[in-house]
């Protein structure tokens, strides 16, 4: 018995090590190994946070750097531009103002807004009229600067007379111009999303809006004819 | 002879064991040790790395809050970027009807009378009367000198034709 003792003991030396060595290695692999790729994959995180926070900080300057006031000038010019909704009386209204403007009355006007809520497709407006040539000129060139962006898309003149001896009194001037509309982004603000550059080209384009002739609704209220009750909308050419 | 045969390879058999001792204590020392040191700089690691991911947290947070100040900025740059985008189309899209009306204003020389004019994208059609011929002389020298400006791609005279008496009816193509 003594001697079974004295040999377990003797191998205890040996066994408790191996077992101390073998719990060790078990408690590394499931303890320390698990920890070690925690660790490692919150570091992968921190590269990325890091990243991100470099991003956000870049995007902060730049939103900084912009005056509140002068993108809404922007924007509200860029808006009436190019609006976000079609709206044939409000195209017809500027055509109205413009043709008013020139003291040119319109023989007749045709245009299919076609679905009203389908924006996007521009919108033609056949117009029939008689003009001399430089004032059709004058008129076709203000047409193309006007806001909102109207462009003539086809235009014929014929002699009224269509004689040889016809002047250039007479004409009769067929126009068919476009009106444009494009619904708005649906992008919303989102601080994870880059913030759009205005390029120098962008810029170019906003100051050229603004050297176009901006006919507000208050313009065109006050050519239109007041007094009369109207059922809907008014007949923006009542000749 | 036996027994000291026996006791030599007793006592060869104590010296091996108390090597393996030796050596399993030593094994057991060093195999402790490294686990204390790594379970130390892991948990270090591990508490330092949950501290940065913390104070990284934290400072997105502060950046998303301001950046969410300027929501309205945002939202007006993406309707600038949007507006332009759709603009610009619309001007590229334009033909040269304007500078071309203002151009046959200048070709308009005394005796020259517009017949028909059409224009769209790609082509322009001027059918006109010249009354007599030195009209139609000045009418193709200011023809020649629009020509000569290369704004256009072609100018030809589709036809010239005289009529009645010293009346001239011109057909002229402009290529955009």
């Amino acid at each position: 018995m003594s001697s079974d003792l004295d040999y377990f003991l003797k191998k205890r030396e040996i066994y408790m090590p191996a077992a101390v060595i073998s719990f060790v290695l078990l408690a590394f692999f499931i303890f320390i190994l698990p920890k070690v790729k925690g660790v490692l994959s919150m570091r992968a995180g921190l590269k990325k946070q890091s990243q991100e926070i470099s991003r956000l900080s870049q995007k902060l300057a730049d939103l900084q750097t912009l005056s509140e006031g002068e993108l809404y000038g922007a924007a509200e010019i860029l808006l009436r531009a190019l609006p976000a909704e079609k709206d044939f009386y409000q195209a017809v209204n500027l055509i109205k103002s413009i043709f008013q403007k020139y003291g040119v009355r319109v023989v007749s006007f045709s245009l299919s807004p076609g679905n009203l809520s389908e924006s996007g497709i521009p919108m033609p407006i056949k117009l029939l009229f008689f003009s001399r040539l430089a004032e059709t000129a004058n008129l076709v060139a203000e047409l193309e600067r006007s806001l909102p962006l109207l462009t003539v898309s086809s235009l014929a003149l014929n002699n009224a007379s269509a004689t040889a001896s016809g002047t250039l009194q007479d004409l009769e001037v067929e126009l068919i111009v476009k009106s444009y509309a494009e619904p708005l982004p649906k992008v919303l603000p989102a601080v994870d999303k880059p913030l759009p550059k205005i390029s120098n080209k962008d810029r170019q384009t906003i100051e050229d809006m603004r050297k176009f002739i901006s006919y507000t609704a208050e313009e065109e209220s006050s050519v239109s004819e007041v007094g009369s009750v109207v059922l809907g909308r008014e007949n923006p050419f009542p000749f | 002879m036996k027994n000291i045969n026996l006791i030599n390879a007793e006592t060869r058999i104590t010296f091996i064991f108390l090597r393996l001792k030796k050596k399993a204590k030593l094994a057991m020392t060093v195999a402790v040790s490294f686990f204390v040191i790594l379970t130390g700089l892991t948990l270090g690691l591990l508490f330092y790395t949950q501290s940065q991911v913390a104070k990284k947290k934290d400072q997105i947070s502060q950046l998303t809050d301001k950046i969410k100040s300027f929501e309205k900025n945002e939202s007006y740059v993406i309707t600038i970027t949007d507006r332009v985008k759709g603009i610009s189309p619309v001007l590229n899209e334009r033909g040269p009807v304007k500078e071309i009306l203002s151009d046959l204003v200048k070709l308009s020389v005394p005796g020259f009378s517009l017949q028909s004019f059409t224009a769209d994208s790609s082509k322009v059609t001027i059918k006109a009367y010249c009354q007599d011929l030195a009209a139609l002389t000045n009418f193709n020298a200011r023809l020649e000198d629009l020509s000569q400006e290369k704004r256009y791609r072609n100018i030809y005279y589709s036809s010239v034709s005289k009529i009645s008496g010293n009346n001239y009816l011109i057909v002229v193509e402009i290529e955009v």
